[in-house]
């Protein structure tokens, strides 16, 4: 490493040692990095063609393992018109504090969270935590003290070349493709309480929360060629946003297996046979000899409910046009043994 | 009235999601709407159908593509001369093997 260099690393590290930041104990540091495609680079000296992921987070921790909590995921998703890596449909979420808890609660829940929620992230404790490095103690951030709060995201969907002036003329950072890095250095803070079983003090974090949705090519409305989406927000912000389905819809991409099974086709072209055998059964629905409680019965028998705002009749017309050969096979005999 | 809502597969070609709206209606429904939706957050075709009370008579539904690249003028040109004399359902965009197409349902 050059004196320059050096020098340049050292002095924001001094700078946060005096300013008591201690990152693990009363700072957390959380960042991710993610590249699909060709990245060249000096922060950190990186050099490789691929799809790459890194996660890393430096949090306290405190009595019985609590820690503050952050959330990230990353989804990436290149179709066949996915010629260069830049139009592959990616999304990506970053949070801390209470939006993490937010995000990870509401998920893929379609409804705006509830505004006044217990989504707290506020750690309890049983005492005060403290601990030392080269004899100097360490606490939590105080109540009525001030400390800086970094959040940042780089986000590069095509080129990039750039120059940070220690390389010379050389360019430090070469990239082509998809490459998004996010990073917060968070202070926590710690203050008294009187909470029940013991509990007398508190820590907590602030919240950050950042999200991209980067789609190419096909799932576009017709005319978009891209479509490219983020949102960049802290404290109440933050907690705010993560509340809205719109923004965590970046985190429930198509690739998510557990929401995925949310969206499956119902309706598909079935051979003629089932089919024939499926209008056989439902044309045993038309007279109106055919009862309610007779529907009801086969319902019942088939594993299947009434569903809300209709007759048994219709909910069973339903469950008929969607059998599979083995659901045929459960209901044909369901039907024979209606009394 | 009762409805029911409908995921039509987005990968398969235009001819299956006909099949399937076919056989659908001929199991005592009748389609009100085709259009593309938010459904957990993603993108679907959801056909919207009328639930009957007994198997209908109407005459099958079909599907056609228009050239989603054509101005708005010469769309609605094509709309009423190519479909005149049939009953037209609904025109909207939707996801034919992976690709938005717009497409008319319509009766004849």
């Amino acid at each position: 490493m050059n004196r320059p260099t050096y020098v340049m690393t050292a002095l924001p590290m001094l700078a946060l040692a005096l300013s008591g930041c201690a990152i693990g104990y009363n700072h957390t540091v959380f960042g991710t990095k993610s590249n699909f495609g060709l990245d060249i680079d000096t922060k950190p000296p990186t050099a490789e063609v691929s799809l790459a992921r890194r996660e890393m987070a430096i949090a306290p921790t405190f009595e019985n393992g609590q820690t503050t909590p952050v959330m990230a995921s990353f989804a990436l998703a290149a179709d066949a018109e996915a010629t260069f890596p830049m139009f592959a449909a990616y999304s990506s979420t970053f949070s801390g504090g209470d939006a993490a808890v937010i995000m990870a609660t509401l998920f893929a829940s379609p409804d705006i969270g509830n505004p006044v929620g217990d989504y707290s992230s506020v750690i309890s404790l049983r005492s005060a935590p403290t601990n030392s490095i080269l004899c100097k103690t360490i606490t939590l951030q105080r109540p009525g003290t001030m400390h800086p709060f970094a959040f940042a995201t780089d986000t590069t969907a095509g080129l990039k070349i750039a120059w940070s002036g220690t390389t010379g003329q050389y360019p430090d950072t070469i990239r082509f493709g998809v490459n998004r890095k996010e990073l917060a250095l968070a202070p926590v803070f710690g203050g008294e309480t009187n909470g029940p079983n013991g509990v007398t003090h508190a820590a907590h974090m602030p919240s950050f929360l950042a999200t991209v949705d980067h789609s190419g090519g096909a799932g576009l409305a017709p005319g978009l060629r891209y479509k490219h989406l983020q949102f960049f927000a802290t404290g109440k912000a933050a907690e705010k946003l993560a509340l809205q389905p719109a923004v965590r819809q970046a985190m429930i991409m198509r690739l998510d297996p557990l929401t995925a099974d949310f969206a499956k086709a119902t309706l598909t072209a079935v051979a003629p046979e089932l089919q024939a055998r499926r209008v056989a059964l439902i044309k045993r629905l038309d007279p109106p000899s055919f009862t309610e409680a007779q529907a009801k019965q086969v319902l019942d028998a088939t594993g299947h409910a009434v569903e809300s705002g209709k007759t048994a009749k219709q909910s069973l017309r339903i469950v008929l046009s969607r059998a599979d050969e083995e659901a045929v096979k459960t209901l044909e005999t369901a039907f024979n043994n209606v009394r | 009235m009762s409805f029911s809502l409908d995921i039509l597969a987005s990968d398969k070609p235009l001819a299956d999601l006909q099949t399937a709206v076919q056989q659908k209606e001929a199991s005592g429904f009748e389609l009100i709407s085709l259009a593309q939706c938010l459904v957990a957050g993603q993108l679907v075709n959801l056909a919207t159908f009328r639930v009957l009370d007994s198997v209908g008579n109407a005459k099958p539904i079909k599907l056609d593509p228009v050239n989603g690249n054509l101005p708005l003028q010469q769309q609605d040109d094509q709309i009423n001369q190519n479909f005149s004399g049939k009953t037209v359902v609904c025109y909207a965009a939707i996801l034919v093997e992976g690709q938005p197409v717009n497409v008319v349902a319509y009766r004849a």
